[in-house]
């Protein structure tokens, strides 16, 4: 193709120009110290000025691949962060676990719960507005948990399971009308059967305690330690006033230091000597049958 | 014979330069250059190639011959030939007589002749400064210099066009 002669010429001129005025140029950096520093200062400035425009074009051109990098970096991200958040769970796990048995410890004693061990559960399901309330934990066979174990928190006792399966447990609550827990006034030591009999989920009954024992309002009820489901003296709740049942015993009400509507994480109990307590128990209980 | 008067008017106005810039010291920001005239009144058709090689040889002759940065009057001189048509071309006039765009110098009206020439020497004196100034100096000393120089030369510039060159050319 032939170039327009205007063009050609301009092309011709600015040639001449550009060889006329390198010349120039280097004769000024050959013979100039403080010139030469200059000219390169600008050489270098015109030099960085087009690396930059040629790394932009470069990692415009490459965006494509690094679009595809950032998929798969996004992809393995995603996968890591499951991970991280499913060990965040468990670690915060076992150390709400402790953290509950530090407080149960501090409440207890070290030498009543030698005996017992304990393990976490995450409540998965909690009913309250019904009289025979009941929950389901996140522990079952498969974790070593099964039925008649005592179930609590530091607050004080939630229930007892009563069915377990591979992995998840039947907690018959505290709030069931056919629920009962053997319990004990602080004060005086008088047992009772605490019983929730319906209404709020604040307050239950400690029936068939003593005539004779002593009952003040803001008494500590504490378990008894009678059973095998729970260690002795754990706090439950406090006296409120009593009634005569009877002319026999004292009906004493009792408000709840557990509250039920908040369960989030709970401790199942394991008596390490229940297994023995109750063969014993069956003995009696044969005995009576022979009778 | 008009071949002649250039060639000496050349040559007056070198020796000038050379004159300048031995002897003249008014202060170590302003140069005094005349060369710049050189380069804008060679005769108007003569061709860019030619004046761009004129003016790189009127600027290196005056670098060699005075005690300066060699290649910088050269630089400048040779960045003015490039632009002088760009510069000349609003002020020719068609002439009947040669039938062609003349540029008679002689004849410009003061205004137009100092146009003319502070374009010239904003043309020169804006790479001169740039390269010639010291290191570490802002951008307003580089400035007030370009316009010193400037405003300097195009004054005496001027009286040397109407009292004496406009004679030979």
């Amino acid at each position: 193709m032939k170039l327009p002669p205007l063009i050609y010429n301009s092309i011709g001129k600015f040639l001449v120009f550009a060889a006329l005025e390198t010349v120039c140029l280097m004769l000024i950096v050959r013979n100039s110290t403080v010139q030469s520093s200059r000219v390169m200062e600008g050489v270098r400035t015109v030099q960085s000025f087009f690396w930059e425009k040629s790394e932009a074009v470069k990692s415009y051109t490459a965006l494509r691949g690094t679009n595809k990098d950032l998929i798969e970096e996004n992809a393995r991200l995603t996968e890591q962060n499951a991970r991280l958040r499913e060990f965040i769970i468990r670690t915060q796990g076992e150390g709400k676990l402790e953290e509950i048995s530090e407080q149960i410890k501090g409440n207890v004693g070290d030498s009543a719960l030698a005996n017992y061990s304990f393990t976490l559960a995450k409540v998965i399901k909690n009913t309250l507005n019904t009289t025979h309330n009941y929950l389901i934990i996140d522990k079952g066979t498969n974790d070593g948990v099964g039925e008649d174990l005592g179930v609590m928190t530091p607050s004080g006792v939630v229930g007892i399971i009563r069915g377990a399966g591979p992995r998840f447990s039947y907690v018959m609550s505290l709030l069931n009308l056919r629920q009962s827990i053997s319990a004990k006034l602080g004060r005086s030591a008088g047992l009772g059967t605490l019983k929730w009999e319906g209404g709020s989920i604040r307050r239950a009954c400690l029936t068939e305690v003593a005539l004779n024992t002593e009952v003040q309002k803001g008494d500590t009820v504490f378990t008894s330690g009678n059973s095998s489901f729970f260690p002795p003296d754990i706090p439950v709740g406090r006296a409120l006033g009593y009634t005569i049942e009877d002319g026999m015993y004292k009906r004493v009400e009792v408000e709840l230091l557990q509250d039920f509507s908040s369960l989030d994480y709970v401790i199942v109990i394991r008596n390490g000597d229940k297994r023995e307590i109750d063969s014993l128990s069956a003995i009696n209980n044969s005995y009576l049958e022979k009778k | 014979m008009n071949t002649f008067k250039y060639i000496f008017g050349f040559v007056v106005i070198l020796v000038l330069q050379l004159l300048c810039s031995e002897f003249i010291n008014l202060w170590p920001i302003l140069y005094i250059s005349v060369i710049p005239l050189l380069v804008i009144l060679l005769p108007p058709d003569t061709s860019t190639y030619l004046v761009m090689l004129c003016g790189f040889a009127i600027g290196l002759l005056t670098d060699a011959l005075s005690d300066g940065i060699l290649g910088l009057n050269a630089a400048c001189c040779t960045l003015l030939a490039a632009c002088r048509n760009l510069i000349t071309r609003p002020m020719r006039r068609y002439d009947i007589q040669t039938e062609e765009m003349d540029l008679n110098y002689g004849e410009f009206r003061p205004g137009k002749l100092v146009m003319l020439l502070l374009a010239s020497y904003l043309i020169f004196f804006i790479p001169y400064v740039l390269i010639d100034g010291p290191m570490g100096k802002g951008v307003l000393y580089l400035s007030l210099r370009i316009i010193l120089n400037v405003a300097v030369n195009v004054v005496i510039a001027y009286l040397l066009v109407r009292l004496w060159i406009r004679r030979f050319f």
